[in-house]
């Protein structure tokens, strides 16, 4: 080992990982011993080092000119497309606009040709109609005295649902109602109406309170949370005479609205100072999610977090065969995809629960998932 | 497009622009997809994709890409590694991926752009074949025999000897410029 040029190609061989075993160990012998080829070695090491950084940087650079080259590239051929697709659009309108033109073309002329007696017809009918009743044909009024009862029917049907509970007798009113509309079913519509109006408003000559109550009922819910009870009904009533009582279920109110409801059936029921039923349903109020919880979340990047109001609540995480994983406690839960022995939990679907005092508050399921 | 083989070889030659044109529309739609699905958005794909193509590169060039190996495994290993770091997510994966690929072999210096136009300076002062045979050298993944026949000399023996040759005049050159050394933080 006497010339330098020596030295430094055992370096080079070292560096290159072609050295034998024996020669190894000669080498990290000479490295301990001999300072001056220790230092050579340094130096030798950081020239390289040196030159490395330097042909990488030129790399970078050059990757970086060209994948600006290949990206600007590949957007002149994209742009190119849409060039190439806008004009084709472009080409394909002018056709379609042309043939478009062309039928409408002849669509006015078809429309322009004169019209047979019988495409007239129904128009002369309904003129006749309107202007003398007398004059119907036997077809026509029959047609026109169905379908008034028909209205009638439907209209008294309404009147029926909105009424609720209406005694006999003002059934038997309306029932009297009808026939006399079918009576009159040769009267201008406008006329029928008129009366119906009157006999409705007039006072009945029975002094019965509960007739002819003008009444109006509509129920609005507002669904709850989940097993919370932030759920509302507000009923809108009116007619009868007033104050109205307004119960649900066993609690009666003067004013409509009922708050603080969990889900579930009620029964809304309105009477007016005369115990005259206004109005009566049965209704179902929903419930719905009023937490934020993310379906899924990768372990690997981020906790799971159960955000609340409550100042302590229980999470605790089932697997889908509905065993117990974890159990977490706290202001906002978190769980970061593990057991609670630490050991990282498969992908899959897993069931949460939230309990505050040993009631569930919510409930759902969040899937693992990694990249 | 090219297969692995080919992309090799064209690094080997220096010829970067055609590996890139084939991995950017091999590679740079797998790395997007990935990169988006944590949390990235493409800008920041095209970033991890370059340092990706760059790390393959040097890879390629200290002889530490097994031949056979995928090429876009390797890209994308390196990929993933340089958005967990980002996360600083501990993966054990990741310890093995870099212990695979990394040696205990010398790492490129880490350089401003200052000190990058000193060296780059300093070699072309050496001449073209000096800059051109030190710039091989350098790197374990170009053998002698893969220097003479790309530089057109006579045989291994004549590469080594110019090597030593060209290093020392580069040494000379170091150790001649005062403050030089400083610089660079040797």
């Amino acid at each position: 080992m006497s010339s330098d040029f020596e030295k430094y190609q055992l370096i080079q061989d070292h560096l290159r990982g072609l050295l034998s075993e024996e020669q190894e160990a000669l080498f990290s012998k000479m490295l301990q011993e001999d300072t001056e080829f220790s230092e050579l070695f340094e130096e030798e090491k950081a020239m390289s080092s040196l030159v490395k950084g330097v042909v990488k940087n030129e790399i970078a650079q050059e990757v970086k000119l060209g994948f600006d080259a290949e990206k600007t590239r590949r957007g002149r051929v994209k742009k190119g497309l849409i060039i190439g697709g806008v004009i084709l659009i472009g080409i394909l309108a002018t056709i379609l606009l042309f043939s478009e033109e062309k039928v409408s073309i002849s669509d006015i002329k078809i429309t322009s040709e004169p019209l047979s007696d019988d495409e007239f017809k129904p128009i002369d009918e309904i003129v006749k109609v309107k202007e003398s009743p007398v004059l119907l044909n036997k077809e026509m009024k029959s047609k026109n005295m169905d379908s008034k009862v028909q209205v009638e029917n439907h209209s008294i049907e309404a009147l029926v649902d909105t009424l609720g509970n209406v005694d006999q007798s003002s059934i038997k009113e309306i029932a009297d109602l009808k026939d006399e509309v079918v009576k009159n079913e040769t009267k201008p519509e406008s006329q029928v109406a008129a009366q119906k109006k009157e006999s409705k408003t007039t006072p009945a000559t029975n002094e019965n309170p509960c007739e002819n109550l003008n009444a109006a009922f509509d129920v609005f819910t507002e669904a709850s949370c989940l097993f919370g009870e932030k759920g509302s009904i507000e009923i809108d009533a009116s007619g009868g005479k007033e104050p109205l009582s307004f119960k649900l279920n066993k609690q009666t109110k003067e004013e409509g609205r009922f708050e603080d409801l969990s889900k579930g059936k009620y029964k809304v029921e309105v009477r007016d100072q005369n115990n005259c039923l206004i109005g009566k349903k049965e209704i179902a109020l929903k419930s719905k999610r009023c937490q934020d919880v993310p379906l899924a979340f990768n372990p690997d990047l981020e906790e799971w977090t159960y955000e609340t109001e409550e100042s302590r609540v229980t999470l605790k995480i089932l697997n889908r065969f509905g065993k117990g994983v974890f159990s977490s406690e706290g202001e906002n839960p978190s769980w970061n995809g593990q057991n609670n022995a630490g050991e990282e939990l498969k992908l899959d679907d897993y069931l949460f629960f939230v309990y505050k005092d040993g009631q569930v508050i919510d409930k759902g399921n969040v899937t693992l998932v990694r990249q | 497009m090219l297969n692995n083989e080919a992309i090799i070889q064209a690094i080997k030659q220096g010829d970067n622009q055609n590996v890139l044109r084939s991995l950017y529309s091999q590679v740079l739609p797998e790395v997007t997809r990935f990169v988006r699905k944590n949390g990235g958005n493409s800008v920041q794909a095209e970033d991890v994709f370059q340092e990706g193509v760059v790390a393959f590169i040097m890879a390629v060039k200290e002889g530490k890409f097994k031949e056979g190996n995928s090429i876009i495994a390797y890209i994308k290993v390196v990929v993933r590694n340089k958005w967990y770091d980002q996360f600083k997510a501990k993966l054990k994966e990741e310890e093995a991926v870099k212990n695979r690929y990394e040696d205990n072999q010398i790492e490129e210096k880490k350089m401003n752009e200052d000190q990058v136009k000193t060296v780059q300076t300093l070699l072309k002062n050496l001449g073209e074949q000096c800059e051109k045979l030190i710039r091989l050298s350098v790197f374990q993944g170009h053998s002698y025999l893969d220097i003479a026949s790309m530089i057109g000399m006579a045989s291994e023996d004549v590469v080594k000897s110019s090597v030593y040759r060209c290093r020392k005049k580069m040494k000379a050159t170091v150790q001649s410029t005062p403050g030089l050394l400083n610089r660079l933080e040797f």
